[in-house]
């Protein structure tokens, strides 16, 4: 008798047959060894809380940056009003004649104003920044988070025995139910070991792959941050220099005005470095994060990413403490 | 000139900017002439600001390299991607295979 069931597989399993071959092999030592899986074990290596970290801190260094924009652009606006530095030059654009989109400052070194430098350095973070979120979601992704590359044996076997018994129910046959899902089964099982092992290697070239340019990326992002850091001092000594020409001119009340807004300053100027060395330490934590996660995959355990998953938060914190703080005394 | 001497240098010249701007208070105190501190501090923050500018700009040309190398990475990402997911779809034909030798199986089974 020819099932008009087994007709339509079979191009798939002609199709299939080298595959076959080979996996029997495996199926054949997975069998004698008793080594079989259990469906519990599924073939993927959460990495939720990873992605999470990555996002948290990338966006805090963006917005890190935020403040010195902010101040630079404040005292470019001071000085430009009282003549003190070529505006106008600084600030024009010019066209290049090769493209009808383009346009740059005219200054030399793409603007001469300091708040333009920072604006361009905060884009060019975010650039780095999204191409480590990109990373990031791509090891996901790899680690089997998302629908497309996952294998789940108990689905997988449990279709197959709904499609035997479906068939046996067309023929009007009564299968044997000890025999129905015996080979199919096992294969599952076999193949979700198999593609565990295929997972962890994969995982783990990416991981190393990975080393030295997150090295690079570490340096590079923490230099900006030390650049930021040295530019929020001489923000802070700019105004610095205005307070005190404005505490020389007042009187009793002034001065007292003027302590204030001192004491303001420095608190903010402060929050503002311990927040950008909070955020270099926590990209020093990507790189051991990065070891970590190997370890992990080659063991087959979950990573714990502990050191990652706490500087986050303290940034987080600090971030929230510093954008809650009230204006002034 | 390599960045970190430059961030050296800047860090360097924002201290001394800091000294300058205490001795100009404390001659104010006294009531000394402070303009000659004041102005060689005014000229030391005008070039503090051209060092940041050539720092961050040198900062933004060393970047591309670093993207360049992170593109690279999540190129070999996705490659991984593509054969996990070849992989999974060859595994998923061979259980398809078994499934056939269970339901023939099965059946001669029934049918015997």
């Amino acid at each position: 008798m020819r099932s008009p069931s087994i007709v339509t597989i079979d191009p798939s399993v002609s199709k299939a047959r080298p595959i076959a071959a080979r996996f029997l092999a495996l199926l054949t030592v997975v069998l004698l060894s008793g080594g079989c899986v259990t469906t519990n074990e599924i073939a993927q290596f959460p990495l939720g809380s990873y992605h999470e970290a990555i996002v948290s801190v990338t966006s805090q260094s963006e917005a890190a940056l935020q403040t010195e924009y902010e101040w630079s652009l404040e005292r470019f606006k001071r000085e430009a009003g009282q003549g003190d530095v070529p505006a106008l030059l600084q600030l024009q654009l010019e066209f290049p004649p090769d493209s009808a989109f383009a346009w740059r400052y005219s200054g030399e070194g793409g603007g001469g104003a300091v708040f333009l430098a920072v604006a361009d350095s905060r884009r060019k973070l975010a650039a780095i920044n999204d191409l480590l979120l990109d990373y990031a979601g791509l090891l996901t992704q790899l680690a089997g988070a998302d629908d497309q590359s996952q294998f789940d044996p108990e689905s997988e076997a449990s279709r197959l025995k709904e499609s035997a018994e479906s068939l046996a129910s067309t023929l009007g046959v009564a299968p044997d139910d000890q025999g129905l899902s015996l080979f199919s089964t096992v294969a599952a099982k076999a193949a979700s070991a198999y593609l565990q092992d295929k997972r962890s290697d994969l995982l783990v070239d990416v991981l190393e792959a990975g080393i030295e340019p997150l090295e690079n990326l570490v340096g590079n992002v923490q230099a900006a941050l030390s650049i930021s850091a040295l530019g929020i001092a001489a923000e802070y000594q700019a105004e610095f220099n205005r307070l005190r020409q404005e505490f020389g001119d007042a009187g009793d009340d002034g001065r007292r005005q003027v302590i204030l807004d001192l004491i303001d300053l420095n608190r903010k100027t402060t929050a503002q470095f311990d927040l950008l060395r909070s955020i270099s330490q926590t990209y020093d934590t990507l790189l051991e994060t990065q070891h970590q996660l190997i370890a992990a995959v080659r063991e087959k355990r979950q990573p714990t990413l502990r050191g990652l998953l706490t500087a986050t938060q303290d940034i987080q914190r600090q971030y929230e403490q510093l954008r809650n703080e009230p204006e002034g005394e | 000139m390599k960045q970190a001497d430059k961030l050296r240098i800047l860090n360097f010249l924002v201290f001394l900017r800091g000294k300058l701007q205490t001795l100009s208070i404390e001659l104010t105190a006294e009531g000394a002439n402070h303009d000659d501190v004041d102005d060689r501090e005014k000229r030391l923050a005008a070039e503090i600001d051209k060092l940041r500018v050539n720092l961050m700009r040198q900062w933004q040309a060393n970047a591309k390299s670093v993207m360049s190398d992170m593109q690279s990475l999540n190129q070999t990402a996705q490659r991984k991607i593509r054969e996990m997911r070849s992989e999974i779809d060859k595994m998923k034909k061979v259980t398809e295979v078994m499934n056939v030798f269970d339901q023939v199986l099965s059946l001669v089974r029934g049918l015997v």
